[in-house]
C-alpha cells in the first residue's frame, strides 16, 4: 500500500537510493493506495553522490536528492493483493523505478542485479523493459 | 428427627446420623422427596434442503478436474505420514503449457487446510537475491504441475504455523544457494 509519505526502495542506477511518495497518480487516498505497477510521484530523499566516472549511466538522467520523479511500483509488502490465478505474492520492501516524466521510460540503464526482484504485476500492466531489465520476476 | 445442632432446627431425613449434623457442612441432606422435571425432547430442527450440496460438488470438481490422480491431496493429506509439513523446504513447479513462470523455491511457513478440500493453499517464504519474498501457491491449481520436497523439517520448531521467525535469527535464508552448498 504506496501513498502520501511512504518510503520506497529506487532500484535503478538512476542514482537514487530512497525515494518518498507524494503522490500516486490516479489515486491517492488510503482507501485506494498505489500497487504495483502503479504509476507514482516521488521525492528523492537519499541518492549516490554524483562523480565524474560512473559507469552504465547517462550523466544527464542522475537524479540528486531533493528532485521530484515519477516512478513505477516494483515490489510492495502488501499482503493481500491476490492475483486473478490465485496466488499471492508479498516482498519485504517496498521499491520503485524512476521514469521519465513524459515519455515513460526507465531513467536508468541498469536494475541492480542484488535487489532486482519484481512483481508479474508489471508484465500484466504492459512495462516489459522494466521486467526484462529484472533479475527476476515473481 | 430434629437436630438441635448450632440452634437451627431442621428437619432431615431419619437415617442422617447426629455426629454429620454436629459437623459444619453446608449441604443439608433433605428430608423431603426431590421430584425432577421431565421435559418433553425438543423439536428437531427441519433439516435444511441440500446441505452437502457444496461438499458433493467440491468431491466431484476435486476427481474430475483438479486432482485426477490423487497427488494433491496426499500432500495435504494429515494421515498421510508423507504430506508436507510447516518447515519443509519446496519446490513448486509450474504448468509449462499454461504459464511461463520459473520454478519458486521455498521454506514452508504455513499449510492452510480449508473446509473445502480444494481451497488448500501453502505459504512459503525465500530470499531471492537479497529481497525477502513469501509466495502463497494453491495447491490445487492447474498452474501448478508438480510440488518437489527438497528438504524434510526436524521437527525441533515449535507451533504449527512458522510466521515467528520472520525477521529473527531463525529466518530463512538464501534457499537455493544454501542447497547448493550442501551438495
Amino acid at each position: 500500500m504506496i501513498f502520501l509519505k511512504t518510503m520506497l526502495k529506487v532500484i535503478d542506477n538512476s542514482g537514487a537510493q530512497m525515494a518518498e511518495c507524494i503522490k500516486v497518480i490516479g489515486k491517492g487516498s488510503p482507501k485506494s493506495p498505489g500497487r504495483i505497477g502503479d504509476r507514482i510521484v516521488c521525492v528523492i530523499q537519499k541518492s549516490k553522490p554524483l562523480s565524474q566516472t560512473i559507469t552504465g549511466t547517462v550523466n544527464t538522467n542522475r537524479v540528486k536528492k531533493g528532485d521530484i520523479v515519477h516512478a513505477i511500483i516494483v515490489r510492495t509488502k502488501q499482503k493481500n493483493n491476490y492475483r486473478s490465478n490465485g496466488f499471492n505474492v508479498n516482498f519485504g520492501d517496498n521499491a520503485c523505478v524512476l521514469i521519465n516524466k513524459n515519455t515513460g521510460e526507465p531513467l536508468g540503464t541498469r536494475i541492480m542485479v542484488n535487489d532486482g526482484v519484481v512483481g508479474r504485476e508489471l508484465m500484466d500492466k504492459g512495462f516489459n523493459k522494466i521486467c526484462s531489465l529484472a533479475s527476476k520476476v515473481v | 428427627m430434629l437436630s438441635r445442632a448450632s440452634g437451627i432446627t431442621v428437619k432431615t431425613a431419619s437415617r442422617v446420623s447426629p455426629a454429620l449434623l454436629a459437623r459444619r457442612c453446608y449441604q443439608v441432606p433433605t428430608g423431603t422427596r426431590k421430584v425432577l422435571p421431565i421435559y418433553p425432547p425438543v423439536d428437531p430442527t427441519p433439516s435444511v434442503k441440500n446441505a452437502t450440496l457444496l461438499k458433493n460438488l467440491s468431491s466431484i470438481d476435486l476427481k474430475e478436474k483438479l486432482d485426477k490422480d490423487g497427488w494433491r491431496f496426499k500432500l495435504i493429506d494429515k494421515h498421510n505420514k508423507d504430506c508436507i509439513k510447516v518447515g519443509d523446504v519446496i519446490r513448486v513447479i509450474y504448468n509449462k503449457e499454461k504459464c511461463s513462470y520459473d520454478n519458486f523455491v521455498g521454506y514452508i511457513l504455513s499449510v492452510d487446510r480449508k473446509e473445502q478440500v480444494q481451497d488448500a493453499s501453502v505459504l512459503l517464504r525465500n530470499q531471492v537475491s537479497k529481497v525477502m519474498v513469501e509466495v502463497r501457491v494453491p495447491l490445487f491449481s492447474p498452474l501448478v504441475e508438480r510440488v518437489d520436497m527438497l528438504k524434510k523439517a526436524d521437527g525441533s520448531r515449535k507451533r504449527n504455523k512458522h510466521y515467528y521467525i520472520r525477521g529473527t535469527k531463525l529466518d530463512v535464508g538464501n534457499l537455493e544457494s544454501k542447497l547448493r552448498k550442501k551438495k
